[in-house]
């Protein structure tokens, strides 16, 4: 749901201070109001207000402060009242490599033209398949290369945390930790968990109360999103050669769909459902599937016999959250560490209720359910935007209202969840680059959901999913680099000076026009300044111009990992399409921008 | 931003799904701790209205008025263990034979699962 004027779109062109989004931020020294604003000089500004309006500098407004222990494990840790009475606790590792980039070396971008087929750019630089499969392979490289450092300094710190009581690992124990991306579960002594925060703070990003996962036992959808007609009949479409992971309470048993590995979990209902709606939407992708619901391990992440690597993952699962806890860090990190995009269940908890866990992460694609009868969002899909991170959810809708397959008819956004994921699978064959590119997957993903889906922004997200939509007649740009990169790029795209990274585009008078940005951050930043007024590590804000210099339409939200705009364009011209990076609070995270234009 | 060749409608048959749904509904086989102190005893052991929420969690549903396709209030029917569950509407009927809907598999241990086509029901209004 979108917070109360946390992002506005324009329409109109600019005039001087043109206020573009407002947010409300609540620290323990009360509300304070947020604004951007678009300048006479055509430079955005931020003004901060308190309750009665008075301005106040930024750096006067206080965080709230946050514990490495979750608020459950607290309660819970209260209620024992023993420090010898045991408690099991989800231990959550700082096993942050960090990404590097290239800061230099930015090519300059020319006008494009609109053309029927798909195009890409690297770094300003037109790309074709080929440049984008040479690319391809350094990033493997690079992403391997991380996860064996990763993998030595999980070692590391397992290790020492060994000689903690109730955290003693066995050999094996061990080896399979260090291949885990999620958090270490372990029984301990509830005496000994602030001994762990006290002692090994620095090597515990967060101790949260765990969780048992449950281990027990569509055709107006595929037309609905031109998945039918349409990605089935196209023969570049079809998930060949993509890796797609589901995970929630079970798995179907293997030899139930073909192309299908089973790595652990009991045969349920829904996950035959959610397997074959998968299934139905992306033919030939090889589907893996582990429950009950957990990230894959490294040596599962790369693929098993010879089958291939995982770059999507489906989550149909989760439990409710009001905020940002440690599991959407991990989840964000995962993704930010190895290039994978997820699709996860919005949940059903009503469009005022809570997202469900995972989906509260900033490099989720988090999914709400629609009617496909009615094109109406569903009354039970989770909407609400987490309360200390506001970023908005969810980003789109996909069917999952009565959708019968696998020999069950079920309901909620567990069925939309994987109609996304078998979307991207289609398109990450289509066009190689959405491979390792989830900064992009998602930019395409969010510029192609055009179907309009009744029910409000705040419910539905972008729109409703739809392939073709994204198949025809888009242009892709990735820019990829070291933190300062983006400097870089902004003083090298052929408009220097204004500090913005900018794109030419042609648009005819009349045309409409989605424009979509996306990038990752590091789940780490944010869940470790979840109190302060904006815990996203990288602002990012999107503008477009018209051939006169009229601002067209702009997407300015406070706390997004994501913009978006939609707009007729107003004139036959080139327009200007600029990325401003409004805040750069997380030095440490790499430049990676995924922006989509659809027309 | 799609060719027109490719709008042509094609009505799809839909499938009918008569398989009864063989999901189970066991609940909690883990000990937690009860409320008076560190004695375990399982989450399914407590009542909803005593559910410690610290530990365990309430299951609540919503009772559904199939003849005006509407759903009355939110009610908490059990208690089981924390976990996470899968994100799908889920029917099924009380011990009393009302027939709640939850809002995801997660269901008390004594109900019965039921086949109901979900049709994006409202609130049912205040009596």
């Amino acid at each position: 749901m979108l917070s109360a004027a946390s992002l506005v779109t324009l329409v109109t062109g600019a005039r001087a201070d043109t206020e573009l989004s407002t947010v409300k931020v609540d620290t323990p020294r009360g509300t304070f109001v947020f604004t951007k604003y678009l300048g006479s000089d055509d430079k955005v500004y931020e003004r901060v207000q308190d309750e009665r309006g008075a301005g106040v500098a930024i750096a006067a407004v206080p965080s709230t402060p946050v514990s490495p222990i979750s608020r459950a494990l607290e309660v819970e840790l209260r209620r024992l009242n023993a420090r010898d009475a045991r408690v099991t606790v989800d231990i959550s590792l700082r096993d942050d490599v960090p990404r590097g980039g290239p800061d230099g070396s930015a090519a300059a971008e020319s006008v494009t033209n609109q053309s029927i087929e798909p195009t890409g750019t690297i770094n300003g630089a037109r790309a074709g398949l080929g440049e984008f499969a040479a690319d391809t392979v350094r990033i493997s490289r690079e992403l391997e290369e991380a996860q064996a450092t990763r993998r030595g300094l999980r070692l590391e710190i397992l290790n020492k945390l060994s000689s903690v009581e109730g955290l003693q690992l066995s050999g094996r124990e061990l080896e399979q930790a260090s291949d885990a991306f999620g958090p270490l579960v372990r029984t301990i002594a509830a005496g000994d968990v602030e001994r762990l925060v006290r002692e090994y703070g620095d090597l515990i990003a967060a101790i949260d109360l765990h969780q048992e996962g449950k281990d027990d036992t569509l055709a107006t959808a595929l037309a609905d999103t031109s998945v039918d007609p349409g990605a089935r009949q196209l023969s570049d479409s079809q998930g060949t050669g993509i890796g797609v992971y589901l995970t929630e309470s079970g798995c179907p048993p293997a030899g139930f769909i073909t192309s299908y590995t089973l790595l652990a979990g009991s045969n349920t209902d829904h996950s035959r459902n959610t397997t074959s709606i998968l299934r139905a939407v992306s033919p030939n992708a090889w589907l893996y599937c582990r429950g009950p619901a957990d990230l894959p391990t490294a040596a599962q992440l790369l693929g098993s016999g010879g089958n291939p690597r995982v770059h999507i993952v489906s989550r149909s699962n989760g439990s409710a959250a009001t905020e940002y806890v440690a599991l959407d860090r991990d989840w964000d990190n995962f993704t930010y560490d190895n290039a994978v995009i997820v699709s996860k269940s919005a949940g059903n908890n009503n469009t005022s209720g809570a997202i469900t866990a995972p989906g509260n992460g900033l490099n989720m694609i988090t999914v709400g359910n629609y009617n496909d009868a009615t094109n109406t969002i569903a009354a039970s899909s989770s909407a609400a935007d987490p309360t200390n991170t506001r970023n908005r959810k969810p980003e789109l809708a996909a069917p999952g209202e009565n959708i019968d397959a696998g020999g069950f008819t079920m309901s909620g956004t567990s069925m939309a969840a994987p109609h996304v994921a078998g979307m991207l699978a289609d398109a990450m064959q289509a066009y190689p680059w959405l491979q390792l590119r989830p900064a992009i997957a998602k930019s395409h993903m969010i510029a192609a959901a055009t179907d309009v889906i009744s029910g409000g922004v705040d419910a539905v997200g972008e729109g409703g999913a739809d392939y073709l939509s994204g198949y025809y007649a888009f242009h892709d740009f990735w820019w990829w680099g070291g933190n300062g990169y983006f400097n870089t790029a902004a003083d090298s795209d052929g408009l220097p000076g204004n500090g913005s990274v900018d794109v030419l585009f042609n648009f005819s008078a009349g045309q409409p026009v989605r424009v979509a940005l996306a990038w990752p951050n590091r789940g780490t930043y944010t869940f470790d300044h979840r109190g302060d007024p904006h815990p996203i590590g990288i602002d990012l804000d999107l503008y477009v111009y018209a051939p006169n210099g009229t601002l067209v339409s702009g997407s300015a939200s406070w706390d997004n990992p994501y913009e978006a705009v939609s707009f007729t364009a107003p004139q036959t011209g080139t327009y200007r399409v600029a990325i401003r990076r409004f805040a750069n609070r997380d030095t440490a995270a790499i430049s990676d921008m995924g922006l989509t234009i659809n027309w | 931003m799609r060719p027109n060749a490719l709008y042509t409608a094609i009505a799809l048959a839909c499938c009918a799904c008569a398989a009864q749904s063989t999901q189970s509904t066991a609940g909690s086989s883990s000990a937690a701790p009860s409320a008076a102190g560190t004695v375990a005893s399982r989450c399914t052991d407590f009542s909803a209205q005593t559910c410690p929420e610290a530990t365990c969690s309430t299951l609540r549903g919503r009772v559904l008025d199939a003849a005006a396709n509407c759903l009355g209030l939110d009610v908490a029917v059990g208690c089981e263990e924390q976990r996470a569950c899968d994100d799908a509407l889920t029917y099924a009927k009380g011990p009393d034979g009302r027939i709640f809907r939850f809002s995801n598999t997660c269901i008390p241990r004594d109900f019965t699962l039921i086949q109901h086509a979900a049709a994006n029901e409202r609130s049912c209004p205040a009596p």
